[in-house]
């Protein structure tokens, strides 16, 4: 977790642009621009701006924005909300697509539905989610205006980018559940369960998927964390003013605290989901939760 | 009469599991006795008895806790390592599974050659060799190239008990040998290794949870329970006058074939 | 006749595909059982007892490729039956157990629950009806403390206990016929002993027939009525216990009980049966028995022979059962 903000830390010193530059504006005569890096601290060696940084993070201070001023933490956790239920909001989506499309996949093998879901698959997995994300956008922003263009403020706002979210992590998940569907059903209690009269209904959704789903819980929990990335290529795509945009245009503007802090946030972040997805497993199957 | 193994207060304690709370399972608690040479020593056992346990640290396989073996007078506890090569060819073993013996990507021939390779026999020495093997143990000479898969269970163990008898042991320690073999087949694997002992003086040590079968071979028998010797004795003084009620538990067995007791009382007599 | 007929297998066979070649695992067998009657089908791996078994309840997998013959049970022929009137018979009327219960039992569903489904499905018995119901079904197979393993997960059993489940699973809407498919195999002699006796009481009790699979004599010489042997997807020999083991005909049948070892027969040789057991890809012609039998001769190697009456309730499949063994060239 502290790895991946130490190595952007080191590789924002490293690359070309200045933030000093930035601010005072690319003409600006030599003088300013140093004097401005002695304001903002950038003109120290790195590793004393690197253990001043640490020591401030710990205390929870992430530092003010070089270019707005803002602290940094208010701006991420402003914009946090929105990124976090795209990435919710894109799970649901992609699970709502991959467990019907996978259940009656394994269920009805070798036939239309199977060969179907198989090629949406295919396609899913296939097309990246900005492109989707671009596409949905001219046939129903564009071209038959159903939904907004950009903006974050309502829930209508989200549909689309969850959408491209979920197609593209769906169709994934999709695989895993047909795989994982087709193996419960060969299993030896499934033959139990209808020898005792049960509807097949019953034996595929109450016997086989619950089985079934533990594999695919925690799959889709690890790509959660991938969902947050996702979701911050696609909020500049849809114009959500969430924390991708924000790290973004940081970067644009080489805002070293705001991508520092934002990095850091999200390596936080990612790292307490797997914890809680690995929480969450050990509640849900029976077996670990004793043990 | 001389003593070909004694195993002396052998204990073997498992460490646990578990990352906050270890329970160690004592799998084998004190085990004492002694096996003479022409011996076949049956040692009657059910599920988690420690019979496989015991197996593996009668031959080092794996190291006791605590007490000794002995092969012979020596001691095996101190034996060095670059001894051991010689000495395992003394003490084979057969396991229960005859699929999971063999490797199965090689014919039965490269698995029959592996240890007279490491004993330095030269390329006819090892094709006489296995010749005189697969024809006592009944397995055709032309089937020498064949797959394991292409052999049944039974001939898969006829083939294994091959490969043990290959490196001329002294002693042969057999864990439920014939418990993954049907019936049928079951009574020629057990005059096969009867015949192979008297032809070539080996002692055995017989680990089943079958007590007829035990009955029938042993000429001594030992009774294990919860990783202890709870009964051990010259096989007709065992039989006759059982002196642990377990042991007495498991010869009044109504489910015996052979049993005196008399069967359940039936309630449907028709028939048609 | 008079007797009544419980269940009455006439020709099954039953055929499967796989790898492109036809296994012909059941080839025309018949079977009859009585109310109440302890049926023990003996044979070893690769006869068609547990193919057998699946036919009845039609629970068979999906690459069977022919099937044919009658189940009639209580008159109406299983094999003719729409799925939604099996599904009805399913649990209630005939139920099964299995060998190995930690596989047949939902690990994530709790013991109750799975208990309870039949119940509240035949039966429609409330929730709470169901409960009772288990509870006491749970007290009749003996699991001491029914109300906490209710609430127990199948993993949290022993094997033994794991087995009694299964057992109360099978008995909750009091079935005529029960099916055990080996359910004591690879246990430990004392559970064997506890869950055989469990079963014979049920049957007492509740004059539940039970068709017993397996390939331990021993189990059959103490608990079964009527014994039918299979070989090779035929049934050679079926007779009341008694007779079985006073006059086995079948050579098969006579090899198999003297095969077997025991404290008597020491220092002598186990007469044992040469060959090996055939897979259903491989049978050989005519008696499939005919490579491995000490009374062969031309006539078995070329037809098979039909399984015919030889005095009541004896049958057998030989052209020469109970010859002395040595006594033809």
């Amino acid at each position: 977790m502290l790895l991946i903000p130490t190595v952007v830390f080191f590789v924002l010193r490293v690359i070309p642009g200045d933030p000093a530059v930035v601010i005072a504006g690319f003409d600006a005569p030599p003088e300013v621009v140093e004097s401005l890096r002695a304001k903002l601290g950038t003109n120290r060696p790195p590793l004393v701006q690197y253990e001043e940084w640490i020591l401030s993070v710990a205390q929870l201070d992430f530092g003010s924005s070089l270019i707005s001023n803002e602290p940094v933490l208010k701006l991420i956790l402003d914009r946090f909300p929105l990124t976090l239920s795209l990435a919710v909001s894109g799970m649901l989506c992609a699970l709502l697509i991959a467990i019907p499309l996978g259940v009656m996949s394994a269920v009805r093998r070798w036939t239309l539905w199977d060969y179907g879901g198989m090629l949406f698959s295919q396609i899913g997995i296939s097309l990246p989610s900005f492109w989707l994300g671009i596409i949905l956008l001219l046939i129903f922003a564009v071209k038959y205006p159903l939904f907004p263009l950009f903006g974050g403020d309502s829930p209508w706002h989200l549909v689309l980018p969850s959408l491209a979210l979920g197609i593209n992590r769906g169709a994934v998940l999709l695989r895993l559940v047909r795989t994982a569907m087709i193996e419960e059903l060969g299993k030896e209690y499934i033959i139990t369960a209808r020898s005792k009269g049960l509807p097949e209904m019953v034996v595929r959704y109450r016997h086989a998927l619950r089985n079934a789903l533990l594999p695919v819980l925690t799959i889709a929990g690890i790509q959660f964390g991938y969902m947050l990335g996702g979701a911050i290529v696609l909020e500049q795509v849809f114009s959500l003013p969430g924390l991708g945009r924000l790290i973004l245009s940081a970067v644009f503007q080489r805002d070293f605290p705001v991508i520092q802090g934002g990095t850091l946030f999200i390596a936080a972040v990612f790292s307490l989901v797997n914890f809680l997805v690995d929480l969450l497993y050990s509640l849900v199957n029976p077996r670990i939760r004793v043990g | 009469m001389k003593p070909i193994l004694r195993v002396e207060n052998l204990t073997k304690i498992y460490p646990g599991s578990g990352i906050i709370k270890r329970y160690p399972v004592k799998a084998l608690d004190n085990i004492s006795f002694t096996v003479n040479e022409g011996d076949i020593f049956g040692l009657v056992g059910e599920s988690g008895s420690g019979k496989t346990t015991l197996a593996r640290c009668i031959l080092f396989l794996e190291p006791p806790t605590s007490g000794k073996v002995y092969y012979g007078n020596l001691c095996l506890n101190n034996v060095p390592w670059y001894h051991w090569k010689k000495l395992r060819s003394r003490m084979q073993i057969i396991f229960q599974d005859p699929n999971s013996a063999l490797n199965p990507r090689i014919p039965i021939r490269k698995s029959l050659e592996e240890g007279l390779i490491n004993l330095g026999y030269s390329k006819k020495q090892r094709n006489d060799t296995i010749r005189k093997l697969l024809d006592q143990v009944g397995i055709p000479y032309n089937q020498v190239d064949w797959y394991p898969h292409e052999f049944s269970g039974g001939q898969k163990q006829r083939i294994i008990i091959a490969r043990a008898l290959s490196m001329n042991p002294k002693f042969i320690v057999l864990d439920e040998p014939v418990s993954n073999l049907d019936v049928s087949i079951q009574a020629g694997i057990i005059n096969l290794l009867m015949d192979l002992k008297r032809e070539f003086n080996l002692t055995y040590i017989f680990i089943s949870h079958d007590l007829d079968l035990i009955a029938y071979l042993s000429t001594k028998i030992g009774v294990l329970k919860g990783g202890q010797l709870v009964e051990v004795g010259n096989a007709e003084d065992v039989l006759t006058h059982p002196l642990h009620p377990y042991t007495r538990f498991l010869l009044e067995n109504p489910l015996s074939f052979h049993s005196k007791i008399q069967p359940w009382e039936t309630i449907a007599k028709e028939t048609i | 006749m008079g007797t009544e007929v419980l269940l009455e297998i006439k020709d099954l066979a039953v055929e499967f595909t796989a790898h492109q070649r036809k296994i012909p695992a059941v080839r025309g067998i018949d079977l009859t059982i009585l109310p109440g009657q302890f049926h023990a089908l003996v044979g070893e791996s690769g006869a068609g007892k547990t193919v057998t078994s699946l036919s009845i309840l039609r629970l068979l997998p999906s690459n069977v490729s022919s099937l044919r013959g009658s189940i009639k049970f209580n008159d109406h022929d299983l094999l003719q039956l729409s799925e939604d009137v099996m599904r009805n018979l399913r649990g209630r009327e005939i139920s099964m157990i299995f060998q190995e219960p930690a596989k047949y039992l939902n690990p994530s569903l709790k013991a109750g629950f799975q208990a309870m489904e039949g119940i509240r499905y035949h039966m429609g018995y409330s929730e709470k009806a169901a409960r009772e119901r288990v509870y006491e079904l749970f007290e009749k197979v003996g699991l001491s403390d029914p109300e906490l393993a209710m609430d127990r997960y199948p993993h949290e059993f022993s094997v033994g206990m794991k087995q009694r489940v299964m057992i109360a699973m099978a008995i909750s809407c009091n079935p005529s016929l029960l099916i055990a498919d080996e359910p004591t195999t690879s246990l430990d002699v004392g559970v064997q002993r506890q869950i055989i006796h469990l079963l014979l009481d049920l049957q007492r009790s509740s004059k539940m027939a039970i068709l017993y699979i397996t390939h331990d004599l021993g189990i059959v010489r103490y608990a079964a009525d009527v014994i039918s042997i299979m070989y090779a997807g035929k049934i050679i020999e079926s007779a009341p216990k008694d007779v079985l083991f006073t006059t086995p005909l079948h050579p098969y049948t006579r090899l198999l009980l003297a095969s077997i070892p025991s404290r008597e027969k020491r220092g002598t040789r186990l007469q044992g049966i040469p060959g090996t057991v055939p897979n259903p890809e491989d049978i050989p012609p005519g008696c499939a028995f005919h490579t491995r039998c000490p009374l062969a001769q031309q006539k078995c190697k070329e037809n098979e022979p039909p399984l015919v009456r030889i005095e009541a309730g004896h049958r057998c499949a030989c052209f020469f059962p109970g010859k002395e063994f040595g006594s033809l060239p």
